[in-house]
């Protein structure tokens, strides 16, 4: 039997468009994908596709592959609950990302260069200018599609119906074009600014101290066309964290949208694209107006790093690591994943404390491949592994799960947005930097803009430099968002965070408060003197931490690690990384990690030869493990460890 | 990448997919990355690194007279990529007003924009281009290796292109074997505005049910399943996968007629400028190889009548280069070609016929 998911958490789910499927492929899809072990069904439903002219919707009165209602009963007959994203953005490899081409006609809707002109996606070869953020007519034209959307989906929210999960847009990153003074220079984007200046500030006054400008009133204040060093750096930072703000500003409207249209009682979500640490997007910030905020996941095996550091700051980050899109295939213009790539890619993540996932698609369509069902409906040969990781992961209820982790780094904002302010190649964007170069920093300036070091690479460099110290020292660390909520950071008694001549007094207030309830907290190389305002800046709160030059960082890690008794993960061998997760009730999955190019031995522990299991196999299949095993080059083995006798039986008894 | 609406893409697996890419994967040998320097107005170095590698030293500030492929070799990379700050912003902003521009003159008799008032396909890519060669012709881009010097012809010539190598109404099929099971395979047909349906090896099984595993036998059957499920078939090319990965691989100019001929490949319908090109690749090989064998002799002399029958025969080889301005078959030919310094040096003697612009038959 399958158990019940942890409640914080939409449930491991596969993707099925129905419209894209016959009408008679919608059963056979259905069941094959509960087959697999889903809980869930997740669909998009495209605006574009539902939309015949303004106001006129065809919800299976015309086209009966669009019978969304019908769909969401079929699943909801089926013992499957249901995850929907109505958009209005929802990409889906649709020509305009599911918007309706009239829309982003509209000028009045699009967003807008520093020159004022459409911004536009330059995908070729169907380009086309993408909505604004800020746009009250756009926001408007996405009301009236909820609106109509509302009508099929508010009865079939739970209990009356499958509906569980709602996601509010989808991978909201301006649509790709995020370079940093790219956009949104729309005058209600232009309007937004100026308020938020003000209240960033805390009066006109001060922000025009900050920006070294004379703003007598609100409409006085203008963004940012391109980076100059000689403005004060507030204005550029203030750009920054703007640009953050109005997309947090835009996805809560369109929450409350949905909740006017009878969702309210469906949870919310939203998925953040690759390259999310060079993205004008604050996850703890959307966190804070929507139930679960997560990152999507398509990587090559080779992307090993990147998808363990992704994990380790979504983990790090939020209550619970959530991936609203984890590649099952991919669309032909990716450069091609095996189901090799997809299932290294869901066992690394999971590894590294990812919770619960979408596999996107469980069935194929059009203009998508490698799907571990086909558009039929039928089992492709790839389905069963997938099937033993999905019910593998339920069977251990791996959702309810935890790896004890007492170490964190800190991604300070103010930095990250240096670093996106400071990025040169403009549409070249650094989320896209960071995607094809495996960092955000590698497209900034390279010259210190007075600061004494070249802050908007260097702290990343830093960050990264201690990550690979913990590793080495195999201690379990997770990354922390610098605006991550407060109960992120309890349990931590190491905490590192990169300072230098600037930095932000509400994260040096979240640090204080972890060094006087007993954390060790490293900061360095820099006692920063001045605020993320510009303004000079003792910093007294920081007196409480341990300033750190960290020349060595393996000396330093080794140091700590001794003095405050950090347990390491599981050291089987020369190549492999493990990670350890524990139960409430006892039970542990071991993961053994082979990264590299070449098969490994991994010489177990006795617990793991006298107990452990192959968690990967069918129960009926799991034999003993010898003392030692091989890992396949890029592969991943998931051991189970059953509670220890004395745990079991105190399990059964509950 | 962004496609339009009518394009349809289906029944491909992973590793069907994967194994059809893989036949026109770049060489793995030489040089790889890219060289990124910004610079500012006065040349001094922004930022320079080498993507997936990280920053990089490039010294400052850069000569107006820089050679990129002394940068190239200084950082082991394959291509770099020097702009001046802000020129891919110019190159965005620079796109956006043409395009803004149609979307104006589309708007101009209607209260509301028009369904396609973004132009077509190759429309808007010689928007981009166009936007890409102003920069650089500006002086505030610069890439090595330089971009192939394809002129930028018009949409109606490219239309054109495509006619000859894939009619309007029609389907082109690749299908490839393992030992007995088709291991990849893709459909294709066009429309007007281009390609509008890729069907991979699960559509194409789906549609002509079992076969016996030997292409040479089921030739038949996949050619009628295409043209009755897609579109009457104006090229079919079945072989062994590995065929086909050998021959993309060698610059041996007779390879593939020698395969055509001894039924490794089979090409099925064979439309006449397939036909020519195998032509002149058994001419080619032939002349290299006799010129090698008789000391010099350019046998391909003797041959030159019979090229020049074939001509008349099959007037649209000559005149696709003089109605194009350029030899899409040629290009595509360079493109797959592997680096020549990484094998002989292959001479290519094929008779320099002129060209006649006779229409296309």
């Amino acid at each position: 039997m399958t158990p019940p998911s942890a409640p914080h958490l939409p449930p491991r789910s596969g993707a099925v468009h129905y419209w894209r499927l016959p009408r008679r492929a919608w059963e056979p899809a259905l069941r094959a994908l509960a087959s697999l072990g889903f809980e869930a069904v997740e669909t998009y439903v495209p605006w574009s596709v539902h939309e015949l002219s303004p106001s006129v919707f065809d919800f299976g009165e015309h086209d009966r592959r669009k019978d969304l209602g019908a769909f969401l009963d079929l699943a909801h007959q089926l013992g499957l609950s249901a995850i929907v994203r109505p958009g209005p953005h929802i990409n889906a490899e649709l020509t305009y990302f599911g918007v309706p081409e009239r829309v982003l006609l509209d000028p009045r809707c699009q967003a807008r260069s520093p020159r004022g002109n459409p911004v536009i996606l330059y995908f070729p070869p169907r380009m086309f200018p993408v909505p604004s953020y800020a746009s009250e007519a756009y926001l408007a034209e996405v009301a009236r599609w909820f609106a109509a959307v509302g009508e099929v989906l508010a009865s079939r929210v739970r209990p009356h119906g499958p509906v569980e999960w709602v996601q509010v847009d989808n991978e909201a990153g301006y649509y790709f074009r995020n370079g940093p003074y790219g956009q949104d220079y729309h005058p209600d984007a232009r309007a937004a600014f100026q308020r938020y200046v003000s209240a960033r500030h805390g009066s006109l006054s001060a922000a025009a101290q900050a920006h070294a400008r004379p703003y007598a009133e609100d409409t006085d204040v203008e963004p940012p066309l391109r980076f100059d060093p000689a403005d004060p750096l507030a204005l550029h930072l203030d750009w920054a964290a703007f640009q953050e703000h109005l997309l947090t500003r835009s996805l809560a409207t369109m929450r409350d949208q949905l909740r006017s249209v009878g969702l309210g009682h469906a949870k919310t979500f939203h998925n953040i694209s690759l390259g999310e640490a060079g993205l004008p997007m604050s996850l703890p910030a959307l966190a804070e107006e929507l139930d679960v905020v997560g990152l999507d996941y398509y990587h090559r095996a080779s992307d090993f790093e990147t998808m363990r550091r992704r994990t380790l700051y979504l983990a790090g980050s939020t209550p619970g690591a959530y991936a609203p899109e984890l590649g099952a295939g991919g669309p032909p213009w990716f450069p091609p994943l095996h189901t090799e790539d997809s299932l290294f890619t869901a066992l690394v993540a999971s590894a590294y404390g990812l919770r619960s996932f979408n596999a996107y698609m469980a069935v194929d369509r059009d203009r998508w491949y490698g799907a571990p069902i086909d558009e039929r409906g039928e089992r492709r040969a790839e389905a069963e592994r997938w099937e033993r990781l999905v019910r593998g992961l339920a069977e251990v209820e791996f959702e309810a799960m935890r790896r004890p982790t007492r170490v964190g780094i800190v991604w300070p904002r103010s930095y990250m947005r240096l670093s996106r302010a400071t990025h040169v190649y403009g549409p070249l964007s650094p989320s896209i930097m960071e995607v094809v170069s495996g960092s955000p920093v590698h497209g900034c300036r390279q010259d210190s803009l007075g600061l004494g070091d070249v802050v908007q690479v260097a702290w990343w460099e830093r960050c990264e430099a201690v990550a690979a110290a913990l590793t080495r020292a195999r201690i379990p660390f997770v990354i922390l968002d610098g605006d991550a909520a407060a109960e992120r950071w309890d349990g931590l008694d190491l905490v590192f965070a990169p300072t230098y001549e600037f930095f932000e007094r509400p994260l040096a207030t979240r640090l204080a408060a972890c060094a006087a309830r007993g954390a060790r907290v490293v900061c360095g190389p820099r006692r920063p003197r001045r605020d993320e305002h510009g303004q000079a800046h003792g910093f007294e709160e920081l007196a409480g931490t341990q300033l750190d030059l960290l020349r060595d960082p393996d000396e330093a890690i080794a140091r700590l690690g001794s003095a405050l008794d950090l347990a390491r993960d599981l050291d089987l061998g020369p190549g492999l990384q493990t990670t350890t997760h524990e139960h409430a009730s006892g039970h542990r999955v071991v993961f053994v990690i082979n990264p590299g190019d070449d098969a490994l031995r991994a010489r177990l522990t006795p617990e793991l030869v006298a107990r452990g299991r192959d968690l990967l196999v069918g129960p009926a299949d799991r034999g003993p493990l010898a003392a030692s095993l091989t890992v396949e080059p890029r592969s991943v083995r998931a051991l189970l460890l059953p509670p220890p006798p004395a745990a079991r039986t105190a399990g059964d008894a509950r | 990448m962004i496609v339009r609406e009518d394009i349809r893409f289906e029944g491909f697996d992973a590793r069907s997919w994967a194994a059809l890419l893989a036949l026109v994967r770049p060489d793995a040998r030489g040089r790889h990355g890219t060289l990124l320097v910004a610079v500012d107005e006065q040349r001094n170095v922004l930022n320079a690194c080498v993507v997936g590698r990280g920053l990089v030293q490039v010294a400052s500030p850069v000569a107006a007279d820089v050679q990129l492929a002394e940068l190239c070799r200084e950082h082991d990379v394959a291509r770099a990529i020097l702009l001046v700050e802000g020129a891919f912003e110019e190159v965005a902003e620079r796109l956006a007003l043409d395009l803004n521009a149609a979307l104006t003159g589309a708007r101009g008799a209607h209260a509301e924009p028009s369904r396609g008032a973004l132009g077509d396909d190759l429309t808007q890519l010689a928007a981009l281009l166009g936007a890409l060669r102003e920069v650089h012709a500006a002086g505030w881009l610069s890439i090595w290796p330089p971009l192939p010097s394809i002129p930028l012809t018009s949409a109606a010539n490219v239309r054109r292109a495509l006619d000859l190598l894939l009619p309007v109404g029609h389907s082109f099929t690749l299908v490839l074997y393992d030992d007995d099971a088709v291991s990849t395979a893709v459909a294709l047909s066009r429309r007007r505005e281009g390609i509008d349906h890729v069907a991979g090896p699960e559509t194409l099984l789906r549609w002509t049910g079992p076969l016996s595993g030997d292409y040479h036998r089921d030739y038949r059957a996949l050619s009628d399943a295409v043209s009755t499920n897609l579109a009457p078939l104006h090229l079919g090319v079945f072989a062994q996968r590995e065929t086909v990965e050998r021959l993309l691989r060698v610059p041996d100019p007779g390879a593939w007629v020698t395969a055509v001929a001894a039924r490794e490949v089979l090409v099925h319908p064979t439309p006449a400028y397939v036909a020519v090109a195998l032509g002149a690749d058994a001419l080619r090989s032939l002349t290299r190889a006799t010129t090698e064998l008789l000391g010099g002799v350019e046998l391909l002399e003797i041959f030159r009548p019979m090229g020049r029958a074939l001509r008349e025969r099959l007037p649209e080889a000559t005149s696709l280069s003089a109605t194009l301005g350029w030899n899409p078959l040629a290009t595509l030919a360079r493109a797959l070609r592997p680096p020549r310094s990484a094998h002989r040096p292959v001479e290519d003697p094929a008779p320099r016929t002129e060209p006649s612009d006779r229409g296309e038959g």
